[in-house]
Order: structure tokens, then sequence, then C-alpha cells
């Protein structure tokens, strides 16, 4: 053999160019552009959205640094949660494992809600036909579900090219935008730091956040890749999702005009981005636009599919949850019964919210992603707190930037999570006296301290099972598992 | 990589006729019905490359310590054994285990197997036609009977209770790692998996544990990587 070993490995290695295109399309930018941005601006009804998605970049780009060393070294099946046990103790990971587990399984399921209402329009002005959203839902659904115990080979061309066609559309609507702002010319709305400042702050770097999960996929690859390579894709991902979503909600305010947008917007969350293009560009760049919005919610619906699925085979292995769904199935090599109980769950929702009645897209798309956005800061603030300990101990960088930038991190996403429940309610867009408002994230505390509850029970009656929290399989005895 | 430590010298002389874990690995996937490979190809080439260095193990040729593959510097009887043995010993850019067994996968391991049992006679190559579908290719061995035979001796020892042999233990170690297990044991009591894990646990030594934790790790890494 010519080649040495490494040489051999290293040809299987996964490329930055890999990495950045997963990460992504696990962000699914239109998506972000077209319901998240939109939404928000109908819910929060203030403009300063823009510079949000900015400086959650920088703290992203902050707390990524303690992310990607740690990624380096410690086994990445169960990502964050991994990272809290090891950090802060186990009972804390089996915390974060449950809030991780709740918020994708929420921001998943949300996504079912927007699938129908952006398919919706097409089929009726296409065929005639007017479907009710569940309908779509369960189709979709059917299509998730059956991708998610299959291993598919050969999707990525399809992937990167409807990938491509995002990002390129998202910029030529900016540019469209831009080349016809409303009565005034371009202004600074959006972008001025008193449009963000006030009670609405918190609202808005929520809704930033919940624009750049799937950011945090990278790390999975961090055995795949070569370190650099991770670190790279998910500094890329960052600068160009920040941005993406800066321009392109600039841009939206500036063309609907700032004094019109928020009404716009809350006459229809789904549409604003859409009747602009058609305004500016013509009918076929909104219906190009709205058929890439329907990929890419389907596309999100898989990626997010498939990292609740890892969590929950994660778990599983570890027996923190039925050790049967830490299991693969033999003929594909993939977490079948993991992937099959989140499909379940879901399926259960789609059919709870069409029999309840409740509207799609503000009741069940933007609540659960305005709720998954609140776990996931959660999750980052409990990672950034658990990489400042773990590094601190095992960073084999003892560089300037590998020292200061953890602990920035910690403060400031924790500053942020803070400043988002103090606002909850205008985030969610309801009323001070919603039982949403308090509803969910006390949901999010009774799970988290259920969880730290649970890895102590774990420690008294089935110590082998605690030992073995977040150590991966190669570092575990065989019995233990 | 210094001086090989703690390995054992094989003992020559002994014309005990090699045990060919690989080949009882990839018999155990093949359905008994139909002859056809029910493990996923991933997860067949990881059992392989697993069971090819269990091999080498079970010859005293080459232990896992902290992770780490030690080869003996003493040929093995077998092609196919002393090719990897030869890889492993000359090739020392990686070391670890488990990137072994990747780097084995990544060389064909199952085409090799595959040759190993042709030229041996324990399987002929057939070709089954399927409607509308390429012809598929089925190594299959001259009586199906003997495709199921380890797993029903696994199965059955592990009923009783009794002791499997160590070669066995290795094996049925392998196929949980690859989740065969369960087909292979889906006929006994519940009970078998506990005490297939006891086993393991108190009898094999801890190269051999370390092997199939490796493997494990392997396939887990696999199964929640996304693949594009």
């Amino acid at each position: 053999m010519s080649t040495t070993a490494a040489q051999t490995l290293a040809g299987q290695r996964v490329s930055t160019a890999g990495v950045v295109f997963f990460t992504a399309s696990a962000a699914t930018p239109l998506t972000v552009c077209a319901a998240i941005v939109t939404t928000g601006l109908a819910a929060t009804g203030t403009l300063g959205l823009p510079l949000a998605f900015v400086i959650i970049a920088a703290v992203l780009a902050v707390f990524s640094v303690g992310y990607v060393a740690m990624a380096r070294q410690v086994p990445n099946a169960g990502a964050f949660y991994t990272y809290v046990s090891l950090g802060l103790g186990r009972p804390a990971g089996v915390s974060a494992s449950w809030i991780a587990l709740l918020s994708y399984n929420v921001l998943q399921i949300g996504l079912y809600g927007a699938i129908g209402p952006s398919l919706a329009p097409l089929l009726n002005k296409w065929f005639g036909l007017d479907l009710p959203w569940w309908v779509i839902a369960i189709v979709a659904w059917v299509v998730v579900a059956v991708l998610g115990v299959r291993r598919i080979r050969n999707s990525a061309r399809v992937l990167l090219v409807l990938l491509a066609a995002e990002v390129a559309l998202v910029l030529l609507y900016t540019i469209a935008n831009l080349a016809n702002p409303a009565e005034g010319g371009p202004t600074l709305s959006g972008l001025a730091l008193g449009d963000l400042l006030g009670s609405g702050l918190g609202p808005l770097l929520g809704l930033a956040v919940l624009g750049f999960v799937g950011f945090e996929q990278s790390a999975v690859f961090s055995e795949q890749a070569s370190p650099g390579a991770v670190r790279r894709a998910t500094i890329i991902c960052i600068g160009g999702l920040c941005a993406l979503y800066t321009l392109s909600s600039w841009s939206t305010i500036q063309a609907a005009g700032p004094d019109n947008v928020v009404a716009a917007a809350q006459a229809s969350p789904a549409g604003v981005l859409f009747s602009l293009a058609e305004q500016n560009l013509g009918a076929w760049a909104a219906e190009a636009g709205q058929i890439l919005l329907v990929t890419s919610v389907l596309a999100a619906l898989i990626s997010f599919h498939a990292t609740c699925a890892r969590y929950t085979f994660a778990l599983g292995r570890d027996q923190v949850l039925p050790a049967a769904l830490g299991r693969t199935t033999p003929r594909t090599g993939q977490p079948g019964a993991a992937s099959l109980t989140q499909s379940a769950l879901a399926l259960l929702v789609i059919i709870a919210y069409a029999i309840g009645g409740w509207d799609p897209l503000t009741e069940m798309f933007y609540i659960a992603g305005t709720a998954g956005a609140l776990g996931v800061l959660m999750l980052l603030a409990a990672t950034a707190f658990a990489t400042v300990r773990f590094l601190r101990d095992n960073d084999e960088d003892t560089s300037t930037v590998h020292k200061v930038a953890p602990p920035i991190a910690a403060i400031a996403v924790t500053a942020i999570l803070v400043l988002v429940v103090a606002n909850y309610a205008l985030l969610l867009g309801v009323p001070e006296t919603s039982p949403l408002r308090w509803g969910i994230p006390i949901a999010f505390a009774v799970v988290a301290l259920g969880g730290v509850g649970y890895g102590l029970l774990l420690r008294r009656t089935r110590p082998q099972v605690y030992d073995a929290i977040g150590r991966g399989a190669g570092r575990v005895p065989v019995g233990a598992r | 990589m210094g001086p090989v430590p703690s390995v054992t010298a094989p003992q020559y002389g002994k014309a005990k006729p090699a045990l060919l874990l690989a080949d009882e690995f990839f018999l155990c996937g093949l359905d008994d019905m139909t002859g056809e490979q029910r493990l996923e190809p991933q997860a067949l080439a990881v059992g392989l490359a697993a069971a090819v260095l269990g091999e080498l193990m079970l010859s005293r040729h080459m232990i896992i310590e902290d992770g780490l593959l030690r080869v003996a510097d003493v040929p093995a009887a077998d092609e196919l054994q002393e090719r990897v043995r030869a890889w492993a010993r000359k090739d020392h850019s990686v070391e670890a285990a488990k990137d072994w067994i990747m780097v084995l996968v990544a060389r064909d391991i199952a085409e090799l197997v595959k040759h190993r049992m042709l030229a041996s006679g324990k399987v002929v190559r057939t070709t089954r036609r399927r409607l509308l579908r390429k012809p598929l290719e089925l190594y299959v061995p001259p009586s199906l009977s003997t495709a199921a035979a380890a797993g029903v001796r696994i199965a059955g020892n592990l009923s009783v209770p009794r002791p499997l042999s160590t070669a066995d233990l290795l094996l049925a170690g392998l196929l949980r790692a690859t989740g065969r297990d369960r087909e292979i044991l889906s006929h006994c009591e519940p009970g078998v998996h506990e005490e297939l894990e006891r086993q393991i646990r108190t009898n094999l030594w801890p190269s051999a544990v370390a092997l199939i934790d490796n493997a494990t790790e392997v396939l887990v890494t696999a199964a929640v990587t996304p693949l594009f």
C-alpha cells in the first residue's frame, strides 16, 4: 500500500467546505429571513433586529472559541450534553440533556406549523387546491419520518443546490429592496442603537439567537474533520449568516418603510418579504422565493429531526433514557428507535393542533420557535460556563484568546438570557398577563431542575450508569453501559 | 513506537487451525433463509475490521493498550491477518485502535474477507436477479445452516447459561456492537443480554473488551454523523 494509514484516514475527512455547507443548511437562512424576521417584527413591533443579529454574531463568535476548543477533546455524540457533563458535573449534564431534548423537539415540531402556510398559497395558485395546513404538515411528516430511519447518501448535491439558491435569492431580494427603498430613501433605521435599546432589547436578541440556531452543529464533525476545519467553518458560518441576516432584515425595513413595516408584518407575517419581491422584481421572484421557502422548511425539519434523534440516541446509550433508544438498526446503521420516537411525538402535536384549531404560524411555529430559542440560550449559557471550567484544566492552547474568550462568552450569554426572560411577553407577542409569558420559562426551569434531580437520583440508585454519563463509548468499560 | 510491551510470543508448532473470527462474523450477518447480508455495509465493514484485529489478538499478535494498537513482530499464519499485521506494524502514522478500524474500513476490509472466504471455499458467489433493480451479489455458504451455526451456538450457551468460548464471546461482543445480537438472540429469554454483558465483563481480557468498545464507538460516531 503506497499511502500511509494517516493518509487513508485523511482521505475520509470532511472538508471545511463540507462542514460550512452542512452547518449553514442546518441554520436554514431563508426560513429565518422570510418567516422569523417578519413574524418577529410583527410580534415585537420594534426595528432593532438587524443590529441584534450583529451583536449576537459577535457573542457567538466569542463563544465558539471555547466551544470548538472543547469539541476537539470530548466525544461528540451528545454535543451540549457531553460538554456540560464534563464541565459542570453530571447532574448538570443530565439537566442540559433534558433541556436540549425539549428545545430541539420544540423547534423541530414548531417547523411543521410553518410548512403548511408556506405551501398552501402555491397549491392554491397552481392547482386551485385549498388544503388545510395540517394535511400538508402530515405529508411533510411522512417524508421526514421515512428519511429519518434511512441512511441517505448523495442527497448532498440536492441540498447544496437548494442552499445556494436560497442564499442567492435572499441577496437578490436585498439588492432589489435597497434599489427600491420606501419614501425618504435608505435610512439607518434598524441598525441604529436607539432601535435596539429599551424593553425590546431582550426579545430582539432572543430572536437573533433563534436565527443562528444550527451553527452549533459544526462541532458534530469534530472527529470527522480536522480541528482547523471545524474552527474555520464555525467562524465562516457565523460571519456569513450574520451578513446575510443583517442585510436582508435591514433592507426589508428600508423597502417597506420604517414606519409601515411593522403594520405590514402584522397584516401578513409570512408574506412581507415576498410581496416586496413581487413589487420590486416581479411575480416570478416571489414565486421562486415561496418554493424555496417550502424546501428550506423541509430541509430544516429533516436537519432538526436528525439532531433530536442524535440526542435521544446519545441519552439512550448512556441509559439516561431507556436503553432501547440507544441502539442502531442493523439494516441501516441509523438510530432507528430514537428517530421513530421523535416522529411519533411530532405527529401527536400536529394532530393536537389540528383538532384544537390553533393557528399554525403564530401559535405553533412562532411560539415554538421562541420557546426553543429560550431553551437553546439556556444550553448556550450552561455550555459557556462548562467550557470555562473544562478548558481551565484541559486546554492545550494557552493563548490569551483561549483564556479570555470563554468567560466573556459566559457572561454575555447569561446576560442575554436574563434580558430575554425579563421581556419574554414581548418576544412572544402576547400581553404580560398571558399564561405563556411565565408558563414557558417556568416549564424550562422545571425541566432543568428535574434533570438535576434525576442526575442525583442516578448517582444514588444506579452509580454505574451515573459514572458513564457523558463519557462516550470508548471510554467506558463495556459493563458500565 | 518503542519496543512492544507485554505481547506474549505466539506459540509455533502447534498446528491449530487458525480461528477466523471475521469469517464467522460475516456468516452471522447473513439471513439464514435468503442468504442476504443483513448488516448494512458500514456496520459490516466496521465489524469485519474489528474481527480481523480480534483474530490477531486471539493469536496474540496484537493488544490494545490505552486505546493504542500494539503489534508483535512475529508473522501471522493467515495471509490476510499477516497483511493487516504488517500494515499496523510498519505504519506508525496511526496508532489508535479506533483509527485503525477506520483505516481497515477505508481499505475495503470487507472485500478482503470475502475473498479469503471464497478462496477457502467457505462461501460461493452467486447473483440473484431482481425485478427492475441491479442484480444482487451474494456470498453464501454452500449450506445456509452453516451461517446460522455460530449464532445458534452463542444463543444456546447464553440461554443455559454456560460460559462462551473466548472467540465466541468476542464474536458476540462485536455482533452486539453492530446491533445484530438482537436478531441472533431474538428467541431467547431477555436475560441473555445481561448474561452476555456479564460474561464479557468477567471473562474477556482487557484488550478484547477495548476492541469491542472501539468498534462500538466507531459505529456510534457513524450513526450520529450526518451524511452528505
